[in-house]
Protein backbone atom coordinates (compact mmCIF):
# COMPACT_ATOMS: atom_id res chain seq x y z
CA UNK A 1 0.00 0.00 0.00
CA UNK A 2 2.94 2.21 0.66
CA UNK A 3 4.20 1.76 -2.40
CA UNK A 4 2.04 1.99 -4.01
CA UNK A 5 1.04 5.85 -2.60
CA UNK A 6 5.24 6.34 -3.34
CA UNK A 7 4.61 5.27 -7.25
CA UNK A 8 1.30 7.22 -7.15
CA UNK A 9 3.72 10.30 -5.99
CA UNK A 10 5.93 9.75 -8.61
CA UNK A 11 3.27 9.60 -11.38
CA UNK A 12 1.73 12.53 -9.86
CA UNK A 13 4.73 14.99 -10.06
CA UNK A 14 5.50 13.39 -13.85
CA UNK A 15 1.97 13.88 -14.90
CA UNK A 16 2.35 17.62 -13.54
CA UNK A 17 5.56 18.12 -15.11
CA UNK A 18 4.32 16.72 -18.35
CA UNK A 19 1.12 19.15 -18.85
CA UNK A 20 3.69 22.03 -17.48
CA UNK A 21 5.97 21.49 -20.30
CA UNK A 22 2.75 20.87 -22.84
CA UNK A 23 1.02 23.81 -22.27
CA UNK A 24 4.13 25.78 -22.40
CA UNK A 25 4.52 27.14 -19.26
CA UNK A 26 7.90 25.62 -19.01
CA UNK A 27 9.93 27.13 -21.21
CA UNK A 28 11.89 24.16 -22.92
CA UNK A 29 15.08 26.24 -22.25
CA UNK A 30 14.77 26.44 -18.63
CA UNK A 31 13.70 23.02 -18.19
CA UNK A 32 12.97 20.27 -20.24
CA UNK A 33 10.13 18.34 -21.11
CA UNK A 34 10.07 14.57 -19.76
CA UNK A 35 9.83 13.12 -23.57
CA UNK A 36 13.28 15.63 -24.09
CA UNK A 37 14.53 13.94 -21.46
CA UNK A 38 13.60 10.46 -21.95
CA UNK A 39 15.19 11.00 -25.59
CA UNK A 40 18.34 12.50 -24.05
CA UNK A 41 18.38 9.25 -21.87
CA UNK A 42 17.75 6.52 -24.40
CA UNK A 43 20.58 8.28 -27.01
CA UNK A 44 22.64 8.45 -24.18
CA UNK A 45 22.43 4.74 -23.45
CA UNK A 46 22.35 3.71 -27.52
CA UNK A 47 25.58 5.68 -27.60
CA UNK A 48 27.02 4.23 -24.96
CA UNK A 49 28.42 7.25 -23.30
CA UNK A 50 26.43 7.21 -20.53
CA UNK A 51 26.41 3.47 -19.76
CA UNK A 52 30.60 4.05 -19.69
CA UNK A 53 30.11 7.27 -17.42
CA UNK A 54 27.69 5.19 -14.95
CA UNK A 55 30.53 2.74 -14.27
CA UNK A 56 33.50 4.92 -14.22
CA UNK A 57 31.36 6.62 -11.68
CA UNK A 58 30.66 3.28 -9.83
CA UNK A 59 33.83 2.19 -9.79
CA UNK A 60 35.24 4.98 -8.32
CA UNK A 61 32.33 4.63 -5.38
CA UNK A 62 33.11 1.28 -5.23
CA UNK A 63 36.63 1.51 -4.59
CA UNK A 64 36.08 4.06 -2.08
CA UNK A 65 33.74 2.57 -0.17
CA UNK A 66 35.74 -0.81 -0.19
CA UNK A 67 38.66 1.35 1.27
CA UNK A 68 36.63 2.71 3.61
CA UNK A 69 35.15 -0.43 5.06
CA UNK A 70 38.68 -1.90 5.27
CA UNK A 71 39.94 1.11 6.94
CA UNK A 72 37.14 0.70 9.56
CA UNK A 73 37.11 -3.09 9.95
CA UNK A 74 41.45 -2.34 10.82
CA UNK A 75 40.53 0.54 12.97
CA UNK A 76 37.87 -0.98 14.77
CA UNK A 77 40.20 -4.14 15.57
CA UNK A 78 42.35 -1.93 17.07
CA UNK A 79 40.11 0.07 18.83
CA UNK A 80 39.10 -3.22 20.66
CA UNK A 81 41.90 -4.72 21.56
CA UNK A 82 44.14 -1.65 23.13
CA UNK A 83 42.73 0.26 25.68
CA UNK A 84 42.35 3.92 25.07
CA UNK A 85 42.85 3.58 21.15
CA UNK A 86 38.62 3.87 20.81
CA UNK A 87 38.79 7.38 23.05
CA UNK A 88 41.80 9.10 20.57
CA UNK A 89 39.68 7.56 17.08
CA UNK A 90 36.35 8.94 18.85
CA UNK A 91 38.17 12.05 18.85
CA UNK A 92 39.28 12.15 15.21
CA UNK A 93 35.83 11.05 14.18
CA UNK A 94 34.66 13.87 15.81
CA UNK A 95 36.83 16.18 14.41
CA UNK A 96 37.18 15.79 10.84
CA UNK A 97 33.61 14.18 10.18
CA UNK A 98 31.69 17.47 9.96
CA UNK A 99 34.56 18.99 7.49
CA UNK A 100 32.78 19.29 3.76
CA UNK A 101 34.82 17.34 1.50
CA UNK A 102 34.72 19.91 -1.03
CA UNK A 103 36.31 22.15 1.52
CA UNK A 104 39.53 19.43 1.53
CA UNK A 105 39.92 19.88 -2.10
CA UNK A 106 42.53 22.06 -2.19
CA UNK A 107 44.99 20.34 0.35
CA UNK A 108 44.02 17.10 -1.84
CA UNK A 109 44.77 18.51 -5.25
CA UNK A 110 48.30 19.53 -3.92
CA UNK A 111 48.76 16.33 -2.64
CA UNK A 112 47.69 13.93 -5.35
CA UNK A 113 46.69 15.98 -8.12
CA UNK A 114 43.54 16.43 -9.60
CA UNK A 115 42.88 12.41 -11.06
CA UNK A 116 41.04 9.15 -9.85
CA UNK A 117 42.92 9.17 -6.80
CA UNK A 118 41.93 12.78 -5.42
CA UNK A 119 38.42 11.25 -6.02
CA UNK A 120 38.96 8.62 -4.29
CA UNK A 121 40.07 10.41 -1.17
CA UNK A 122 37.73 12.93 -1.50
CA UNK A 123 35.15 9.71 -1.35
CA UNK A 124 36.66 8.48 1.40
CA UNK A 125 36.78 11.35 3.33
CA UNK A 126 33.02 11.42 2.79
CA UNK A 127 32.67 7.58 3.45
CA UNK A 128 34.59 6.78 6.29
CA UNK A 129 34.05 8.56 9.69
CA UNK A 130 30.39 8.26 9.51
CA UNK A 131 31.50 4.64 8.51
CA UNK A 132 33.70 4.61 11.64
CA UNK A 133 31.19 6.39 14.00
CA UNK A 134 28.88 3.63 13.39
CA UNK A 135 31.53 0.73 14.16
CA UNK A 136 32.40 2.43 17.53
CA UNK A 137 28.86 2.26 18.45
CA UNK A 138 28.67 -1.09 17.16
CA UNK A 139 31.71 -2.50 19.10
CA UNK A 140 29.92 -0.77 22.43
CA UNK A 141 27.18 -2.79 21.69
CA UNK A 142 27.84 -5.97 21.46
CA UNK A 143 26.81 -8.21 24.52
CA UNK A 144 29.82 -9.28 26.62
CA UNK A 145 28.72 -12.96 26.55
CA UNK A 146 29.10 -13.65 22.96
CA UNK A 147 33.07 -13.01 23.89
CA UNK A 148 33.06 -14.93 26.51
CA UNK A 149 30.92 -17.97 24.52
CA UNK A 150 34.09 -17.23 21.99
CA UNK A 151 36.74 -17.85 24.81
CA UNK A 152 34.86 -20.52 26.40
CA UNK A 153 34.87 -22.14 22.19
CA UNK A 154 38.58 -21.39 21.78
CA UNK A 155 38.17 -18.82 18.84
CA UNK A 156 41.45 -17.54 17.82
CA UNK A 157 41.63 -13.60 16.82
CA UNK A 158 40.31 -13.96 13.23
CA UNK A 159 37.33 -15.85 14.62
CA UNK A 160 36.67 -13.08 17.12
CA UNK A 161 36.64 -10.23 14.40
CA UNK A 162 34.82 -12.42 11.83
CA UNK A 163 32.63 -14.87 13.65
CA UNK A 164 31.53 -13.03 16.35
CA UNK A 165 32.37 -9.18 16.53
CA UNK A 166 31.35 -8.32 12.76
CA UNK A 167 27.75 -10.09 12.78
CA UNK A 168 27.46 -8.95 16.44
CA UNK A 169 27.70 -5.35 15.42
CA UNK A 170 26.11 -5.97 11.63
CA UNK A 171 22.88 -3.46 12.43
CA UNK A 172 25.33 -0.40 13.25
CA UNK A 173 27.93 -1.87 9.79
CA UNK A 174 25.25 -1.88 7.57
CA UNK A 175 23.12 1.48 8.91
CA UNK A 176 27.27 2.97 8.77
CA UNK A 177 27.83 1.93 5.33
CA UNK A 178 24.36 3.63 4.79
CA UNK A 179 25.56 6.95 5.26
CA UNK A 180 28.55 6.33 3.80
CA UNK A 181 26.70 5.32 0.71
CA UNK A 182 25.21 8.55 0.55
CA UNK A 183 27.53 10.69 1.41
CA UNK A 184 30.07 9.02 -0.64
CA UNK A 185 27.60 9.43 -3.73
CA UNK A 186 27.16 13.13 -3.24
CA UNK A 187 31.30 13.37 -2.40
CA UNK A 188 31.82 11.76 -6.10
CA UNK A 189 28.97 13.99 -8.04
CA UNK A 190 30.77 17.42 -6.60
CA UNK A 191 34.31 16.00 -6.79
CA UNK A 192 34.15 15.31 -10.59
CA UNK A 193 32.32 18.68 -11.07
CA UNK A 194 35.30 20.21 -10.07
CA UNK A 195 38.14 17.77 -11.10
CA UNK A 196 36.97 17.20 -14.34
CA UNK A 197 37.33 14.43 -16.73
CA UNK A 198 40.52 11.90 -15.25
CA UNK A 199 42.22 11.31 -18.44
CA UNK A 200 39.58 10.35 -21.44
CA UNK A 201 36.29 9.51 -19.48
CA UNK A 202 34.54 10.78 -17.11
CA UNK A 203 31.69 9.82 -14.61
CA UNK A 204 28.53 11.22 -14.71
CA UNK A 205 28.57 14.45 -12.63
CA UNK A 206 31.31 15.28 -15.45
CA UNK A 207 28.92 14.39 -18.13
CA UNK A 208 26.11 16.94 -16.62
CA UNK A 209 28.94 19.57 -15.97
CA UNK A 210 30.23 18.60 -19.38
CA UNK A 211 26.01 19.50 -20.76
CA UNK A 212 26.01 22.73 -19.42
CA UNK A 213 28.92 23.75 -22.02
CA UNK A 214 26.84 22.32 -24.67
CA UNK A 215 23.97 24.32 -23.41
CA UNK A 216 21.91 20.61 -23.53
CA UNK A 217 19.72 21.39 -20.69
CA UNK A 218 17.44 17.75 -21.40
CA UNK A 219 21.02 15.98 -20.80
CA UNK A 220 21.71 17.74 -17.51
CA UNK A 221 18.26 16.82 -16.08
CA UNK A 222 18.81 13.04 -17.54
CA UNK A 223 21.86 13.14 -15.80
CA UNK A 224 20.14 14.31 -12.04
CA UNK A 225 17.70 11.40 -13.43
CA UNK A 226 20.62 9.32 -12.97
CA UNK A 227 21.81 10.15 -10.10
CA UNK A 228 18.41 9.79 -8.18
CA UNK A 229 17.82 6.39 -9.77
CA UNK A 230 20.82 4.93 -8.61
CA UNK A 231 20.67 6.30 -5.20
CA UNK A 232 16.99 4.96 -5.01
CA UNK A 233 18.31 1.33 -6.31
CA UNK A 234 21.45 0.98 -3.91
CA UNK A 235 19.30 1.99 -0.64
CA UNK A 236 15.83 0.30 -1.57
CA UNK A 237 17.14 -3.17 -3.35
CA UNK A 238 20.87 -3.32 -2.64
CA UNK A 239 21.10 -2.35 0.97
CA UNK A 240 17.45 -3.76 1.39
CA UNK A 241 18.72 -7.31 -0.01
CA UNK A 242 21.32 -6.95 2.44
CA UNK A 243 19.12 -6.27 4.99
CA UNK A 244 16.98 -8.66 4.39
CA UNK A 245 19.57 -11.78 3.91
CA UNK A 246 21.41 -10.69 7.94
CA UNK A 247 19.82 -8.29 10.38
CA UNK A 248 15.99 -9.07 9.36
CA UNK A 249 16.72 -12.44 9.29
CA UNK A 250 18.88 -12.45 12.60
CA UNK A 251 16.11 -10.62 14.89
CA UNK A 252 18.55 -8.31 15.11
CA UNK A 253 17.10 -5.19 12.65
CA UNK A 254 16.69 -1.67 15.04
CA UNK B 1 32.89 -40.16 48.69
CA UNK B 2 33.14 -43.53 46.76
CA UNK B 3 36.24 -44.80 45.78
CA UNK B 4 38.79 -41.94 46.34
CA UNK B 5 40.60 -40.08 43.87
CA UNK B 6 40.04 -41.86 40.69
CA UNK B 7 37.10 -40.17 40.28
CA UNK B 8 37.53 -36.87 41.29
CA UNK B 9 37.16 -34.54 37.84
CA UNK B 10 37.87 -30.81 39.80
CA UNK B 11 39.31 -29.31 42.54
CA UNK B 12 39.28 -26.04 43.75
CA UNK B 13 41.74 -25.71 46.26
CA UNK B 14 41.73 -21.97 49.18
CA UNK B 15 40.58 -19.81 46.47
CA UNK B 16 40.80 -16.35 47.42
CA UNK B 17 39.91 -13.39 45.30
CA UNK B 18 39.57 -9.77 47.01
CA UNK B 19 38.95 -6.38 46.05
CA UNK B 20 39.86 -3.11 47.90
CA UNK B 21 36.84 -0.71 48.88
CA UNK B 22 38.12 2.54 51.30
CA UNK B 23 41.64 0.54 51.79
CA UNK B 24 39.93 -2.76 53.09
CA UNK B 25 39.88 -5.72 51.64
CA UNK B 26 36.20 -7.52 50.86
CA UNK B 27 36.29 -11.15 49.79
CA UNK B 28 34.59 -12.47 46.99
CA UNK B 29 35.79 -15.79 47.40
CA UNK B 30 37.34 -16.69 50.83
CA UNK B 31 39.34 -20.09 51.44
CA UNK B 32 36.57 -21.53 48.78
CA UNK B 33 37.72 -25.28 48.50
CA UNK B 34 35.33 -28.10 46.57
CA UNK B 35 35.36 -31.05 44.82
CA UNK B 36 33.71 -32.22 42.18
CA UNK B 37 33.35 -36.61 41.57
CA UNK B 38 33.21 -37.76 38.16
CA UNK B 39 29.27 -38.36 37.33
CA UNK B 40 27.77 -35.92 39.76
CA UNK B 41 25.89 -33.23 39.84
CA UNK B 42 27.20 -30.52 42.21
CA UNK B 43 24.87 -27.32 43.00
CA UNK B 44 26.90 -23.97 44.37
CA UNK B 45 23.51 -22.32 46.06
CA UNK B 46 23.66 -19.22 47.65
CA UNK B 47 22.13 -15.66 47.87
CA UNK B 48 22.65 -13.20 45.35
CA UNK B 49 26.00 -11.53 45.76
CA UNK B 50 27.43 -14.26 47.77
CA UNK B 51 30.16 -14.90 45.28
CA UNK B 52 28.42 -18.09 43.47
CA UNK B 53 28.81 -16.47 40.07
CA UNK B 54 32.10 -15.45 40.55
CA UNK B 55 33.25 -18.97 41.79
CA UNK B 56 31.72 -20.57 38.92
CA UNK B 57 33.96 -18.12 36.52
CA UNK B 58 36.86 -19.03 38.29
CA UNK B 59 36.49 -23.07 38.35
CA UNK B 60 35.78 -22.53 34.31
CA UNK B 61 38.99 -20.30 33.98
CA UNK B 62 36.99 -16.69 33.03
CA UNK B 63 37.80 -15.15 36.13
CA UNK B 64 41.47 -14.60 37.67
CA UNK B 65 41.89 -15.09 41.70
CA UNK B 66 43.98 -13.99 43.94
CA UNK B 67 45.54 -17.19 45.78
CA UNK B 68 44.76 -20.97 45.39
CA UNK B 69 43.86 -23.15 42.55
CA UNK B 70 42.13 -25.22 40.23
CA UNK B 71 42.44 -28.46 39.08
CA UNK B 72 40.78 -30.77 36.38
CA UNK B 73 41.75 -33.62 36.50
CA UNK B 74 45.38 -32.64 38.20
CA UNK B 75 45.90 -30.07 35.75
CA UNK B 76 45.69 -26.32 36.95
CA UNK B 77 43.21 -24.67 34.88
CA UNK B 78 43.97 -20.89 33.81
CA UNK B 79 42.01 -19.98 30.85
CA UNK B 80 38.41 -21.26 29.59
CA UNK B 81 38.58 -23.69 27.30
CA UNK B 82 36.58 -26.88 25.86
CA UNK B 83 37.08 -28.82 28.82
CA UNK B 84 34.41 -27.45 30.69
CA UNK B 85 31.73 -25.50 29.19
CA UNK B 86 29.76 -22.61 30.33
CA UNK B 87 25.75 -22.50 30.08
CA UNK B 88 24.84 -19.06 31.33
CA UNK B 89 21.88 -17.42 32.70
CA UNK B 90 21.05 -15.14 29.67
CA UNK B 91 18.95 -16.60 27.24
CA UNK B 92 20.61 -14.87 24.67
CA UNK B 93 24.03 -16.89 24.25
CA UNK B 94 23.38 -18.59 21.57
CA UNK B 95 24.59 -16.56 18.36
CA UNK B 96 21.28 -14.74 17.32
CA UNK B 97 22.82 -14.58 13.22
CA UNK B 98 23.66 -18.93 12.84
CA UNK B 99 20.44 -21.21 13.38
CA UNK B 100 20.48 -23.45 15.79
CA UNK B 101 21.72 -26.40 13.91
CA UNK B 102 24.95 -23.80 13.26
CA UNK B 103 25.39 -23.18 17.05
CA UNK B 104 25.16 -26.80 17.96
CA UNK B 105 27.45 -27.88 14.93
CA UNK B 106 29.81 -24.72 15.66
CA UNK B 107 32.04 -26.36 18.32
CA UNK B 108 31.64 -29.76 16.71
CA UNK B 109 33.10 -28.25 13.89
CA UNK B 110 35.87 -26.56 15.94
CA UNK B 111 37.07 -29.43 18.04
CA UNK B 112 36.98 -32.27 14.79
CA UNK B 113 38.28 -29.90 12.09
CA UNK B 114 38.89 -32.88 9.43
CA UNK B 115 35.74 -34.19 9.78
CA UNK B 116 33.42 -34.90 7.10
CA UNK B 117 30.35 -32.41 7.16
CA UNK B 118 27.97 -35.31 7.38
CA UNK B 119 29.71 -35.78 11.12
CA UNK B 120 28.50 -32.63 12.15
CA UNK B 121 25.47 -32.61 10.56
CA UNK B 122 24.52 -36.03 12.65
CA UNK B 123 25.81 -34.99 15.95
CA UNK B 124 23.86 -31.75 16.04
CA UNK B 125 21.01 -33.16 14.62
CA UNK B 126 21.52 -36.25 17.74
CA UNK B 127 21.87 -32.96 20.40
CA UNK B 128 18.35 -31.30 18.79
CA UNK B 129 17.00 -34.56 19.56
CA UNK B 130 18.65 -35.18 23.09
CA UNK B 131 16.85 -31.24 24.06
CA UNK B 132 13.57 -32.42 22.26
CA UNK B 133 14.25 -29.53 19.76
CA UNK B 134 14.09 -32.11 16.68
CA UNK B 135 12.79 -29.90 14.01
CA UNK B 136 14.20 -26.54 15.02
CA UNK B 137 17.65 -26.80 13.16
CA UNK B 138 16.62 -24.00 11.07
CA UNK B 139 14.94 -22.02 13.16
CA UNK B 140 16.97 -18.58 14.03
CA UNK B 141 17.21 -17.77 18.23
CA UNK B 142 14.63 -15.53 18.07
CA UNK B 143 12.48 -17.46 16.62
CA UNK B 144 12.57 -19.52 19.59
CA UNK B 145 11.35 -18.92 23.33
CA UNK B 146 13.65 -18.45 25.87
CA UNK B 147 13.00 -22.05 27.09
CA UNK B 148 14.08 -23.45 23.74
CA UNK B 149 16.90 -21.37 23.28
CA UNK B 150 18.56 -23.12 26.78
CA UNK B 151 18.03 -26.25 25.34
CA UNK B 152 19.44 -25.14 22.67
CA UNK B 153 22.66 -23.44 24.48
CA UNK B 154 22.66 -27.10 26.52
CA UNK B 155 22.82 -29.04 22.79
CA UNK B 156 25.25 -26.54 21.87
CA UNK B 157 27.58 -27.29 25.40
CA UNK B 158 27.00 -31.14 25.42
CA UNK B 159 28.10 -31.18 21.51
CA UNK B 160 31.13 -30.07 22.50
CA UNK B 161 32.19 -33.01 24.94
CA UNK B 162 33.15 -31.06 27.93
CA UNK B 163 34.27 -33.11 30.47
CA UNK B 164 32.48 -30.79 32.96
CA UNK B 165 29.56 -28.52 31.93
CA UNK B 166 29.36 -25.13 34.08
CA UNK B 167 25.83 -23.68 34.68
CA UNK B 168 25.02 -20.36 36.11
CA UNK B 169 21.30 -20.09 36.93
CA UNK B 170 20.74 -21.35 33.45
CA UNK B 171 16.89 -21.63 34.53
CA UNK B 172 16.76 -18.51 36.44
CA UNK B 173 14.76 -16.76 33.38
CA UNK B 174 12.24 -18.76 32.46
CA UNK B 175 8.42 -19.46 33.98
CA UNK B 176 7.95 -21.95 36.48
CA UNK B 177 6.78 -24.73 34.00
CA UNK B 178 9.35 -24.67 31.35
CA UNK B 179 12.08 -24.37 34.30
CA UNK B 180 10.28 -27.77 35.46
CA UNK B 181 10.67 -29.41 32.45
CA UNK B 182 14.42 -28.15 31.94
CA UNK B 183 15.26 -29.70 35.29
CA UNK B 184 13.87 -32.45 34.17
CA UNK B 185 15.77 -32.83 31.06
CA UNK B 186 19.23 -32.22 32.58
CA UNK B 187 18.40 -35.37 35.22
CA UNK B 188 17.53 -37.11 32.11
CA UNK B 189 20.60 -36.44 29.94
CA UNK B 190 22.70 -36.92 33.15
CA UNK B 191 21.20 -40.46 33.78
CA UNK B 192 21.40 -40.89 29.81
CA UNK B 193 25.56 -39.82 29.61
CA UNK B 194 26.73 -39.27 32.90
CA UNK B 195 27.54 -36.13 33.07
CA UNK B 196 29.47 -34.06 35.66
CA UNK B 197 27.39 -30.32 36.38
CA UNK B 198 28.38 -27.40 38.58
CA UNK B 199 25.38 -25.65 38.90
CA UNK B 200 25.01 -22.13 40.31
CA UNK B 201 21.55 -21.36 41.71
CA UNK B 202 19.83 -19.20 44.30
CA UNK B 203 17.31 -21.75 44.44
CA UNK B 204 16.55 -24.23 47.21
CA UNK B 205 13.94 -26.35 45.55
CA UNK B 206 16.21 -26.24 42.10
CA UNK B 207 19.06 -27.74 44.36
CA UNK B 208 17.11 -30.38 45.92
CA UNK B 209 15.69 -31.62 43.01
CA UNK B 210 19.34 -31.95 40.46
CA UNK B 211 21.82 -32.07 42.89
CA UNK B 212 24.15 -34.83 44.03
CA UNK B 213 25.70 -32.67 46.69
CA UNK B 214 25.24 -29.39 47.57
CA UNK B 215 27.27 -26.35 48.41
CA UNK B 216 26.02 -23.74 50.43
CA UNK B 217 27.52 -20.13 50.41
CA UNK B 218 27.10 -17.91 52.99
CA UNK B 219 25.72 -14.31 52.57
CA UNK B 220 28.73 -12.11 51.70
CA UNK B 221 31.52 -14.13 53.19
CA UNK B 222 32.84 -15.75 50.45
CA UNK B 223 33.28 -18.66 52.78
CA UNK B 224 32.00 -22.49 51.84
CA UNK B 225 29.29 -23.30 54.85
CA UNK B 226 28.99 -26.17 54.02
CA UNK B 227 29.14 -29.37 51.75
CA UNK B 228 26.33 -32.26 51.79
CA UNK B 229 24.82 -34.92 49.96
CA UNK B 230 21.43 -34.23 49.10
CA UNK B 231 19.05 -37.32 49.76
CA UNK B 232 16.05 -35.77 47.31
CA UNK B 233 17.58 -35.59 43.84
CA UNK B 234 14.80 -36.40 41.07
CA UNK B 235 12.00 -36.11 44.31
CA UNK B 236 9.75 -33.10 44.87
CA UNK B 237 8.48 -32.25 48.15
CA UNK B 238 7.58 -36.09 49.00
CA UNK B 239 8.05 -36.34 52.76
CA UNK B 240 7.37 -33.97 55.61
CA UNK B 241 11.42 -33.24 56.30
CA UNK B 242 11.77 -32.31 52.49
CA UNK B 243 10.08 -28.63 53.97
CA UNK B 244 13.00 -29.33 57.21
CA UNK B 245 15.75 -29.57 55.11
CA UNK B 246 14.59 -26.64 52.91
CA UNK B 247 14.18 -24.39 55.85
CA UNK B 248 17.80 -25.35 57.04
CA UNK B 249 19.00 -24.54 53.89
CA UNK B 250 17.46 -21.07 53.65
CA UNK B 251 18.49 -20.14 57.21
CA UNK B 252 21.80 -21.11 56.39
CA UNK B 253 21.95 -19.06 53.43
CA UNK B 254 21.15 -16.21 54.86
CA UNK B 255 22.81 -16.55 58.19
Amino acid sequence: MKRLRGLAAALLLLALWQVGSASGRLDPMVFPSPADVAESLVNGFAEGDLLVQILFSLELIGKGLLISGLLAIITGYACMKMDGFREIVGTIVTLIHPLPGVALLPLVILWVGTGKAAIIIIIVHGAFWPLMQNVLSGIAAIPYIYFKVGDNYGFSTREQIFRISIPASAPFIIAGFKIAWARAWRALISAEMIFGAAGLAGGIGWAIYKSRVFMDIAGIVSGLFIIMLIGITVEKFVFGFIEKRTVEKWGMAE
Amino acid sequence: MGNGRMNTALQAINITKKYFKDGKPKFILRDFSMEVQKGQIISILGASGCGKTTALNVIGGFEKIDSGQVLLHGEKIEAPSFSMIMVFQDSHQLFPWLDLHDNIAMPVKKRHKKKPKAFYEKKAYDMLEQVGLEGYGNYYPHELSGGMRQRGAIARALASEPDLILMDEPFANVDAITRDSLQDLLLGIWKDKGLTVVFVTHDIEEALYISDRILIMGKESGKVKRIAKNEWKGLRKTKEDYFDEKERIKNEIMA
